[in-house]
């Protein structure tokens, strides 16, 4: 019951975003034409509005945008402007709105792009593995070392300020799957059919899971199929068409792509280059990017008029992009630990026999102390500081409601100690019993005798 | 002013790469700054090589002796110019070394670690030495970890209880109440200080021992799947496909282990590379079933060869061939010839080893299964063998007795742990030869280390420098007190005993000639034969190296079970019972005397006084 708790946490850029659209009318021309300087501070963007022949607008890489408006009409640039606005951040507070729901309506299915995306953690360990099917495929070896330097380090770069990330690959021979997958006679390929998905992960046989990393790990998976069971495709008949990436994406956990080599075509067969990994690595990083929960703008905004959205190079996240995935997150994570101090508080309640140390009780007040402060930074626009506030807050309340000494102590039910002080009470209560039964005899006769 | 953002986190980048380069401990967390590193260090391909070995025995006593052996080397490229530190890419894209062992040994800052799983107990006597290097019964782990941070307490602690989740072992009750740090025993294998080497004085950088054992832990299938996923062709191809839990355990001795180790690449060590060796000991009691000592692939494992490991660089069967007299033809090997035949040794001790080579055998795309069997024409020989030294060890007291029965006077050192439930009394501590007591112990002990035990924090250790005497059976005994353990220290099958681990005799003895495998601790010489099997690295040794060559043989000992006076668990119980009874008695009586009032009543009959002595008076 997040209403109870007396932190309020306003969402507000977006009024604050809203308020600013006089500024852009105000701007003075020179500026426009000097020194085109994004702003550095998260949250403020600079919007050039120019005269055109259409209604049109563009948001560069950087925090600034373009607005073009059809005439110098102010209802015109004002709608304009509010229009592009709606459309750049009305999906996010949308989304945030709707996560505060889940919360409070407790139960509810939970936004589609929050499934599919991990939790938020400071840091993340990717790790990259071919697996192949067997050794007929001739595979023994690929560049991915070079390949991740190429095509994945710009998107590490940009995201290092929202989450860090350690990267390792590996090499799995004779990898099986745990099931044969159907083979259509006509095109003479074998294809996996989109039920069967879920299971292709063989958990028992393949090394996916680290040993001593601490750190929540996506796993990211090339698939070469064994000699027999290639070309290797998804689709969901015979007839049907296939995947056109031939690959997919497991909720939280990480992606997989299948490539199926013509042996025929490459000078070394054993080896796998950076051109083979070229097209498997941009699937990646799109599903990184959904992992990571970075919101597509173009997809999701909603106008009566174009708007472009430049990206960056290798699908690195924009200013754009990332100031968004950082108020969303830090919202999430807002929401999550007062969701966990809720239950927290109603366990407490609820299980009046359980033992609370003074330390958990440090580490509620603490965690509610983060959640105000990533609130205020927050509308400060201090973004990275109200990430690391909202975390230090997730982190404190679950180490409260986690903690060993509660759950220990909710084992020890009272029927214990009735069964422990069994032989007290019982030879105890024979001469009450009996002193009892003796006052009722008497007091019988006594009514007895009366009557 | 939009640049300077950008150039101070490149500074950055350079600043922490090279902080990598220098403190390499730190550097954990910081791979994703390995890019920026990368652009400036050149990354070197250093060679990987996975080769793998079976290596079969007949034993003098008929049983047959297996002993696979899978080694993998990753290159680190640690010559003095091209050092790449932490960047390197060892420890962060795996291909034929298993990420799982890497990311331990990268954590954990360890440098060297053996880890030793073994059921049944090697029978000195009857068997000769093993080929692997440690056979004491239940879990033996071993490891030596970098210091440079002091952290190698938390380190050790971190490591076994890693390595107890990925072997699905108890290993993480090696804690501080059972480790010790022997400072004679159990020296460095490999040869260099391979990733986490700062700076070319390395040698001096400091390192910790860590030593601990679990006598009673069972080792089975669960241990060994995890063992056979860390090998780079699993159990589908290659030797490893004999692999199979059902006839492995059923065997009279089983060891598994997995060793890794720093190794040099060439004869001035100037590219290191880092050794996996997995390696599994069986003996096959053949003759159990139908008497006959024949014996053939299939019939051993119940699984055969269909392919070589396509991945290996070297795939080699060898057979240790029965010692016969020249002429006679007693035994028959199939299929022969082999690819290879080698004798080693001289005289009396030579011994013929067979050679299969398994690529040859599977070059030509065949999948005929690989057939190996040797039948005996008639009945097997007996052969009379000498054995140089034979261990026991007794403890009424304690007493360990060493056997030397070479006719030179040998060096060896004795470790034993005793759990801190054991009190020993150094005072009693006494040294016979031969039976008689000796007078000045400074003739058989040259050198003696003792930890004294610390209650629920240490145990004992008890090491020795030895002179042994020829031809002499030396005992040490020793008394001790048993303690009285709280009654939750006792584990639920209390009255079983405590187990007590064996005790390590590591001796350098002279090598015999003919003797291949692992089973030497010194590894001066691994750089040889790289690409040769064991077997010619050893040929090329036994012609170059002079009379006085040692191996380091470490000799375990059983271990035993010690009864500690066993509390009666229900006792908390009874005591509050009887505790309640006597209070509920008082209370009632108590409760009688207050409610009830007694009066004199004259006596009528005499059964009215026994019926109602005590009636109440209304």
């Amino acid at each position: 019951m997040p209403a109870d708790i007396p932190y309020h946490c306003q969402t507000s850029h977006l009024e604050g975003k809203l308020a600013k659209r006089e500024q852009p009318n105000t701007f003075s021309m020179d500026r426009y034409r000097g020194e085109d300087r994004p702003s550095n501070v998260p949250g403020t963007y600079d919007f050039y509005i120019s005269p055109g022949d259409a209604t049109r607008a563009s948001l560069r890489s950087q925090r600034q945008g373009h607005i073009q408006v059809q005439s110098w009409e102010e209802d015109d640039v004002v709608n304009a402007v509010v229009a592009t606005l709606e459309a750049i951040f009305g999906p996010e507070e949308r989304n945030v709105q709707q996560l505060i729901n889940v919360v409070s309506s407790r139960g509810a299915s939970k936004a589609k792009h929050q499934l599919k995306a991990v939790k938020y953690a400071p840091g993340y360990q990717l790790t990259f593995s071919l697996f192949s099917g067997d050794a007929s495929n001739g595979v023994r070896q690929w560049k991915m070392q070079e390949a991740i330097n190429v095509y994945l380090a710009p998107f590490i770069k940009s995201m290092s300020v929202v989450s860090k990330f350690t990267v390792e690959s590996q090499v799995q021979h004779y990898a099986s799957l745990t099931f044969k997958p159907q083979l259509d006679s006509d095109l003479n390929e074998h294809y996996l059919h989109p039920d069967t998905l879920p299971n292709f992960i063989n958990a028992a046989e393949w090394s996916l899971a680290s040993t001593v990393s601490s750190l929540p790990s996506l796993n990211f998976l090339v698939y070469v199929p064994k000699l027999s069971e290639s070309p290797l495709v998804i689709k969901s008949g015979p007839a049907a068409s296939h995947s056109s990436t031939n690959s997919f994406l497991i909720p939280r956990w990480g992606g997989i792509a299948i490539l199926n080599r013509n042996n025929d075509t490459f000078s070394s067969p054993e080896i796998i280059t950076i051109q083979e990994l070229e097209p498997v690595m941009s699937i990646f990083l799109m599903q990184l990017r959904d992992l990571m929960g970075l919101a597509d703008l173009s997809s999701t905004s909603v106008s009566s008029f174009p708007i472009t959205f430049h990206k960056s190079a290798n699908a690195a996240p924009t200013a754009w992009e990332l100031d968004n995935l950082l108020r969303r997150r830090a919202a999430e994570n807002v929401v999550d630990s007062l969701a966990t101090l809720t239950s927290l508080a109603r366990l407490v309640t609820d299980t009046p026999n359980m033992v609370v140390l003074d330390h958990i009780q440090k580490d509620v007040v603490d965690a509610l102390r983060d959640v105000e402060r990533s609130c205020r930074r927050l509308s400060e626009q201090g973004y990275i500081e109200a990430i690391e506030a909202s975390r230090d807050g997730l982190v404190k309340s679950e180490t409260a409601f986690f903690d060993p000494t509660m759950v220990s102590m909710l084992y020890f039910p009272d029927e214990h100690k009735y069964a422990i002080y069994m032989p007290l009470f019982v030879p105890i209560s024979v001469p009450l019993l009996m002193g009892l039964l003796r006052e009722a005899k008497k007091w019988k006769e006594a009514k007895k005798s009366a009557a | 002013m939009r640049r300077f953002p950008d150039r101070i986190l490149l500074l950055s980048g350079a600043l922490l790469c090279f902080a990598t380069i220098s403190s390499p401990a730190a550097a954990t967390s910081s791979s994703q700054h390995a890019f920026a590193a990368r652009d400036t260090v050149p990354v070197l391909h250093a060679p990987e090589a996975f080769h793998e070995q079976l290596i079969l025995k007949p034993m003098n006593d008929g049983s047959v002796y297996s002993h696979f052996q899978f080694t993998t080397h990753v290159g680190t490229m640690m010559d003095e110019e091209h050092f790449d530190g932490a960047a390197s890419n060892i420890f962060t894209h795996y291909n034929l070394f298993p990420r799982s062992i890497g990311q331990i040994l990268h954590s954990f800052d360890v440098e060297e670690l053996h880890l030793t799983f073994t059921q049944g107990r090697w029978q000195y006597g009857d068997w000769g030495y093993p080929l692997a290097p440690s056979v004491g019964t239940g879990v033996e782990l071993s490891a030596w970890m970098n210091d440079h941070t002091y952290q190698a307490e938390a380190n050790w602690k971190g490591l076994t209880n890693t390595l107890s989740g990925l072997f699905c072992a108890s290993l993480n009750f090696i804690d501080d109440t059972i480790s010790i740090e022997p400072k004679m025993a159990f020296r460095h294998e490999g040869l260099y200080n391979v990733h986490a080497r700062a700076n070319t004085s390395s040698e001096n950088a400091p390192r910790k021992l860590r030593y601990g054992s679990l006598p009673h832990e069972n080792v089975c299938t669960e241990n060994l799947t995890p063992w056979i996923k860390l090998l780079p062709c699993k159990n589908k191809a290659g030797i490893a496909s004999l692999l199979k839990s059902h006839k492995l355990f059923d065997t009279r001795f089983y060891s598994m282990a997995v060793h890794v180790r720093p190794v040099c690449e060439d004869e001035l060590c100037r590219v290191k590379s880092l050794e996996l060796t997995q390696t599994i000991s069986t003996v096959f009691d053949v003759a159990r079933q139908d008497g006959s000592y024949d014996w053939s692939l299939s019939g051993l494992f119940e699984r055969e060869i269909t392919q070589a490991c396509p991945l290996a660089s070297t795939s080699n069967v060898i057979v240790h061939l029965p010692q016969t007299t020249p002429d006679s033809n007693q035994y028959q090997l199939g299929p022969y010839p082999p690819h290879k035949t080698y004798t080693t040794g001289a005289a009396d001790n030579a011994q013929e080893i067979a050679v299969y080579d398994l690529r040859k055998t599977y070059s030509n795309e065949s999948s005929t299964p690989f057939q190996l069997s040797l039948n005996w024409e008639n009945s097997r020989p007996k052969s009379a063998h000498r054995y140089f030294t034979g261990f026991g060890q007794e403890r009424g007291g304690l007493s360990i007795e060493v056997h030397n029965s070479d006719s030179q006077d040998r060096e060896a050192i004795l470790l034993d742990t005793l759990p801190w439930y054991l009190k020993l009394y150094l005072h009693t501590f006494s040294v016979e030869v031969n039976g008689k007591p000796l007078a000045n112990q400074k003739d058989v002990v040259k050198k003696m280390f003792y930890q004294q035990a610390v209650d629920r924090s240490r145990p004992a250790v008890l090491e020795l420098a030895l002179n042994l005497p020829a031809n002499s059976m030396v005992k040490f005994s020793i008394s001790f007190d048993k303690v009285f353990l709280k009654y939750t220290e006792h584990p639920p099958d209390a009255n079983r005993g405590f187990d007590v681990g064996y005790a390590v005799v590591t001796a350098p003895l002279p090598r015999q000639k003919g003797q291949i495998g692992y089973g030497g601790l010194d590894h001066s010489r691994v750089y040889q034969g790289r690409d040769a099997s064991l077997v010619e690295t050893r040929q090329v040794s036994s012609d170059t190296i002079a009379e006085d060559e040692r191996d380091m043989i470490r000799v375990y000992t059983e271990t035993l079970l010690v009864s500690l006076p066993t509390p009666d668990f229900s006792m908390p119980y009874n005591v509050i019972t009887l505790t309640c009874t006597v209070i509920a008695l008082f209370f009632g009586s108590m409760f009688n005397l207050l409610t009830r009032d007694f009066q004199e009543e004259e006596p009528t009959t005499a059964k009215d006084v026994k019926g109602k002595g005590k009636s109440k008076v209304e």
